[in-house]
């Protein structure tokens, strides 16, 4: 009796695991996963830190003043110079956290994409070292250290600062990218059945040459974006991976434009 | 024979004492056959099991019966989403967006790049010029702003300048 029993249940609940089956089975293939694009911020190389021409001249009224004795001079205008170089560096310093607060909002995926953000991560970490131990080397500074001081830290930020924040920015729009390119892949799956069931029914050479015109621009999206994550990977000068990421997504926005022509020619062959 | 008579003989009807012994004993027997305690635990379980499968499987005809939940639009072998063009919209904007971004980002990068060759340095040097700070061999720019009135003056030197602006300044 119990095995009677037994059996019964179990059928109900193959019964239900198969509703289950195809009900998940047919989860919407396109459930509108539009991402909102992530505000890309650029990050500021060019903050204004209150620092104005007037205050600068404060060095030169220092420098002209007749009252002061030459040794009031050089102190005077050791202080106000240190004063405009902490400030100024004080300024990149809050750059340097804006820049760390965008990259840790960027959600990754995929290994490839924590690795590049980590080595993102690290690379600002540095840059705030280098701020910290610049201003270390203030202290003991005299006219001509501080006047050496901010050269190097102009200079720095010229050849690693900006690039890194270029890379950055580029990597808050790649990683923004990736879901389009998930959303595009489903859809030229579907597509891609869709087409292969028509087809099968009748040959339709304009379905089957637009799809194919789809196909060609998925492909040479996927390379410009595998490239430009290779770009990412290689710490390349960011307007070059820039250029990788507008292709990919130029290419992306073409295969679009072929899908719209696939969903026009289908909705044509579908009985109204 | 009368009715009443013919009932009144029904009362006497017995049944056969070996049979009404036999029967007696099955019943008796029949009693005395109870369930283990497991199995009547596992019979519990199955009901419980049976009962909420059933009600699962009631919901989802429900679903279906009311449109809750449409089997044929995903079953169907030209699948919805390949010719619904608000979602192929809604997927060609999402790229727009990110097409603008890129562009933005290219003439700020670009013009970061720019910025750090020298035909800006003038740019840069101007508010410093009109402070009377930084080299007059520059360009020509510094010129042109020293020789400008008192106003334009007075406006460059309360507009606050960048870091490496600074930093330039600084340095010399």
């Amino acid at each position: 009796m119990i095995r009677k029993k037994a059996f019964m249940v179990a059928g109900t609940v193959a019964g239900i695991v198969c509703a289950i089956f195809f009900a998940s089975g047919a989860r919407p293939a396109h459930a509108q996963t539009v991402p909102t694009a992530n505000a890309q911020t650029s990050a500021a190389s060019s903050t204004d830190c209150g620092i104005t021409p007037a205050s600068l001249a404060q060095i030169n009224v220092i420098e002209n003043d007749p009252t002061l004795t030459p040794s009031q001079e050089v102190v005077q205008e050791l202080a106000m110079r240190k004063q405009l170089i902490i400030q100024a560096i004080t300024c990149a310093q809050s750059d340097i956290r804006s820049l760390q607060s965008l990259l840790s909002a960027v959600p990754t995926s995929t290994d490839a994409e924590r690795s590049i953000k980590s080595q993102l991560q690290g690379r600002i970490d540095d840059a705030s070292n280098f701020y910290l131990l610049e201003l270390g080397k203030l202290g003991g500074a005299g006219i001509a250290g501080t006047k050496t001081i901010a050269g190097d830290v102009l200079a720095w930020r010229e050849g690693t600062y900006v690039p890194l924040e270029g890379q950055v920015g580029d990597f808050i729009l790649w990683a923004g990218n990736q879901q389009l390119f998930a959303t595009a892949q489903e859809r030229m799956t579907e597509t891609q059945q869709a087409v292969s069931f028509i087809e099968s029914a009748s040959n339709n050479a304009d379905l089957q040459s637009v799809f194919n015109a789809a196909y060609a621009s998925f492909e040479t999206a996927k390379n410009g974006n595998s490239a430009a994550e290779a770009g990412l990977q290689q710490s390349l000068p960011p307007d070059q991976t820039l250029v990788l990421i507008k292709q990919s997504l130029d290419a992306l926005q073409e295969t679009y434009q072929q899908f719209f022509k696939v969903s026009g020619i289908i909705q044509n062959l579908l009985p109204q | 024979m009368k009715i009443s008579e013919l009932f009144s003989q029904f009362k006497r009807i017995n049944p056969d004492p070996q049979y009404s012994e036999k029967s007696k004993r099955m019943v008796l027997s029949s009693l005395r056959e109870t369930m283990p305690v497991r199995e009547r635990g596992v019979m519990v379980f199955l009901r419980a099991l049976e009962t909420g499968a059933a009600l699962v499987l009631a919901g989802f005809f429900i679903l279906l019966a009311t449109g809750g939940f449409s089997g044929n639009k995903y079953l169907a072998p030209v699948q919805y989403a390949v010719i619904d063009p608000s979602g192929l919209q809604a997927e060609a904007q999402a790229i727009d967006i990110q097409i603008r971004l890129a562009n933005l980002d290219y003439s700020e990068v670009t013009s970061t790049a720019a910025q750090s060759t020298t035909p800006t340095i003038s740019a840069v040097m101007r508010p410093l010029m009109a402070a009377g700070l930084g080299t007059a061999s520059s360009t020509s720019g510094g010129t042109a702003s020293s020789t400008s009135g008192g106003t334009a003056s007075s406006t460059a030197s309360s507009t606050p300048l960048t870091v490496d602006q600074a930093l330039q300044a600084l340095s010399q």
